[in-house]
């Protein structure tokens, strides 16, 4: 967002510029600007800005059942988290799961892309059916997966597809080995996320220009396989990055999926979020049910500061934003 | 955490949202700070009505938002100084009501399970002047739950116990004559039980941690959880109880994965299961569906040396402490749970099935002598341990409940994982008391 009022003074005036009373017009235009956009820049900073830096006073603090603090405790809640165990845990698990969500949707929505942008006639159809998932919120599809689709009961969906192969039913989400829960995890989310990348995916095959693919086949190149691995792949390397770092940066801040299809059962469990709980409910628990404001604040800090690195070697490894060569 | 909202999109809320801060602060005068309290600022001494807000979580029972809603009215319309308005809160109740007493949005009173950090922060007003001479009509447990340095921060609601449902037509084809009364007979009865399309036991879908089992297999040994201020459940017989859960839920007898969770009888109605560990509120429902098919018993002992055990727990009634009506407060509260027997009898035994509180009241109510539900009223007097209390805490409820999934789960050594447990609930405790706010 450019500043107008005052960009256009310096450049219309840069040597003089704080000698000249602002005109009439700059004047106004100032107070267009500022009633566009402080209302906005207002918003972030009561929303956004004091929320994170009451956070980190939190995070030094010892701020039990209280969120104005008065007694400070230095890096105690940062030692605090990370030495405890399930935090721990929940950091590996997360770093699983992204292992192994975001290639899936990496695959599965530039697949889909490919496909619908192949398809002769009716892309917009196609389109429209891949995106719709991502309309449909986290809670209501986890309902759907932990109480239709992959319940316990021999009459679930999962179980009778099972039966049809004369496979005894199997309690998908309560069953600690094998993991099962970790195909009902990984399934609704790639269900909900892969239409939304797949759009994005094909804005940037549609932004490859034809005649490129003209001039490949001029130049030898034989089939359609080819053509994917030394035309299209490469040139939607920025595409794939963006993706990438979306996908990433949604599976750390993973949250309903887990909550819902393995939450609490009531009368005092964890229910199976004790066999997989994401980073996000240990802080939600810590700091809601538990009213460790403090500890929740620097829990929430760390997982930040996990989530900037991982993005920063993202973009080093696959160099984000560079020029193409 | 799962959007992708354009910019226009933030902005448009971020003016939106400004707009309707703004107008909040001016509605209340833009004085309240972050301490600031609930309830529309108004004053009795002007002739005014004083309006307060009551929370309740969501009761599952058909009829109960009514009812409390009808109370309320009932109140609204005997006086014309205090206008009660009630909010049936929905959702993580626990968590909204913990923001909204720190944010200062609280409501002025409300229910809860006894929770002592609330009281040890300061956050709940005394109430030992409301009682008077009835004091001695409610159960003495539930005034301890909620009794901190001799004073009472809370009126007791209702309770309710948890019982083992089992279906005695199921049992009798399976060759059991009577139901389960220790841990190995449970684990036998329950192998019967189980056929092709039905399991022998249900306790959760999650095996093990729910149903307040982690609690529940600490009392089956014999053994306490805290005991007059100490954590007491470092032994022995808790880490054997623990293994034998280990042994219970590793057969291929527990129903998991249902489409409900042990609090709703569904699965045992619907025949899935044989047995359900489940509460006393379901017991119309179970009632209206089976008929007589069915009886309760208490969770089985660990063994001889064991003991037949239960949970029993249920809502108090606390006045936030910063409500700046307060005296508007506790007079509904004095009112309500304590003066109004009428309302009291009709909330704890006309919507699903509850235990009152009050021994005058479990003596006018016949349906509470006879059938199963004597039998829940039984089960807290003879088997029952109080859920809660002043020393409890979520973190030692985490903790019991880890060290026993630990075990259940991930095969852990039992005697370590107990130990572990009871280092964090000792230093709850010591949290707790340190962290007192009271003067």
């Amino acid at each position: 967002m450019t500043v107008v009022g005052r960009s256009e003074t310096a450049e219309l005036l840069p040597t003089v510029r704080g000698t000249v009373p602002p005109t009439r017009r700059h004047r106004l235009s100032g107070w267009v600007f500022w009633s566009f956009v402080g209302p906005m820049a207002l918003g972030l900073t009561v929303f956004v800005v004091v929320p994170i830096v009451w956070g980190l006073v939190l995070s030094f603090a010892d701020a039990q059942t209280t969120i104005t603090p008065t007694r400070f405790v230095g890096w105690a809640n940062y030692a605090a988290v990370l030495g405890d165990p399930q935090f721990r845990r929940s950091l590996v698990l997360i770093a699983v799961f992204a292992l192994i969500i975001v290639p899936l949707t990496l695959a599965f929505s530039l697949l889909l892309a490919l496909l619908v942008n192949a398809v002769p006639w009716g892309r917009g159809i196609f389109r429209t059916i891949f995106f719709v998932p991502t309309a449909c919120s986290y809670v209501v599809a986890s309902a759907v997966w932990r109480m239709s689709l992959f319940n316990g009961l021999a009459g679930g969906f999962a179980n009778t597809v099972l039966h049809w192969f004369g496979h005894a039913p199997i309690a998908w989400i309560g069953t600690a080995t094998p993991p099962w829960y970790w195909l009902v995890l990984v399934t609704v989310r790639l269900w909900l996320q892969t239409g939304f990348y797949m759009i994005i995916f094909t804005a940037g095959l549609q932004e490859i220009p034809g005649e490129i693919y003209e001039a490949a086949r001029i130049d030898g190149v034989r089939n359609k396989v080819q053509e994917l691995w030394h035309i299209t792949l490469p040139l939607l390397r920025n595409t794939t990055v963006s993706v990438m770092l979306l996908c990433l940066i949604g599976a750390f801040q993973a949250f309903d999926e887990f909550y819902n299809i393995l939450g609490s059962a009531g009368g005092g469990g964890q229910g199976n979020l004790s066999l997989a709980m994401p980073p996000l409910v240990y802080l939600y628990n810590a700091a809601f049910t538990g009213q460790n404001y403090g500890l929740g604040s620097a829990g929430a800090f760390v997982l930040t500061a996990i989530i900037i690195v991982f993005t920063l070697v993202q973009g080093r490894v696959f160099g984000v934003g560079r020029e193409k060569h | 955490m799962t959007h992708h909202p354009t910019r226009r999109l933030v902005a448009a809320a971020a003016l939106a949202t400004t707009v309707a801060m703004l107008a909040a602060c001016s509605a209340n005068g833009g004085t309240n700070g972050p301490t600031a309290t609930s309830g529309t600022a108004s004053t009795a001494a002007n002739g005014k009505t004083v309006e307060i807000t009551q929370w309740y979580h969501d009761y599952g029972e058909a009829g109960t938002k009514e009812a409390v809603q009808r109370y309320a009215e009932e109140f609204n319309k005997s006086q014309s100084a205090i206008k009660v308005n009630v909010v049936w809160v929905s959702g993580d109740y626990d968590s909204k009501l913990n923001a909204a007493l720190l944010a200062g949005q609280g409501p002025d009173v409300f229910e809860t399970t006894p929770i002592g950090e609330r009281i040890f922060a300061g956050q709940v007003a005394q109430l030992d002047d409301l009682f008077g001479a009835a004091l001695s009509d409610f159960n003495p447990n539930n005034i301890q739950a909620v009794t901190v340095g001799g004073h009472i921060y809370g009126v007791p609601q209702s309770d309710g116990d948890g019982l083992l449902y089992y279906r005695k037509s199921m049992l009798s084809q399976a060759g059991i004559a009577t139901p389960p009364t220790t841990m190995d007979e449970l684990i036998a009865d329950a192998k019967a039980l189980t056929t092709a399309d039905r399991k022998g036991l249900f306790i959760g879908n999650d095996g093990c941690t729910s149903g307040n089992m982690p609690e529940i297999a600490v009392w089956m040994s014999g053994s306490e959880i805290i005991k007059d201020g100490k954590v007491v459940f470092d032994n022995d017989r808790t880490a054997q109880a623990f293994d034998k859960m280990r042994k219970l839920c590793s057969t291929d007898s527990l129903l998991l994965g249902a489409p409900s969770d042990w609090y709703d009888p569904s699965a045992f109605v619907d025949g899935l299961t044989a047995m359900q560990w489940a509460g006393q509120w379901s017991l119309p429902q179970i009632q209206s569906a089976v008929g007589d098919d069915f009886g309760v018993v208490p969770w089985p002992a660990l063994d001889a040396q064991g003991k037949q055990t239960t949970w029993y727990g249920g809502w108090y009634s606390q006045v936030n402490a910063a409500s700046k009506n307060l005296d508007a407060a506790k007079a509904f509260v004095k009112w309500l749970w304590i003066d109004n027997t009428a309302d009291q009898t009709d909330w704890s035994t006309k919507y699903g099935s509850a235990a009152p509180v009050r021994a005058s009241i479990t003596k006018a109510t016949p349906e509470l002598t006879q059938g199963a539900a004597a039998d829940f009223m039984k089960a807290i007097t003879e088997n029952g341990h109080l859920l809660g209390g002043v020393y409890w805490s979520s973190a030692m409820q985490t903790a019991i409940g880890t060290a026993l999934t630990n075990v259940v789960r991930n095969g852990a050594n039992a005697s370590t994982e107990v130990a572990t447990a009871a280092a964090t609930a000792t230093s709850e405790v010591q949290r707790i008391e340190s962290g007192s706010k009271l003067k």
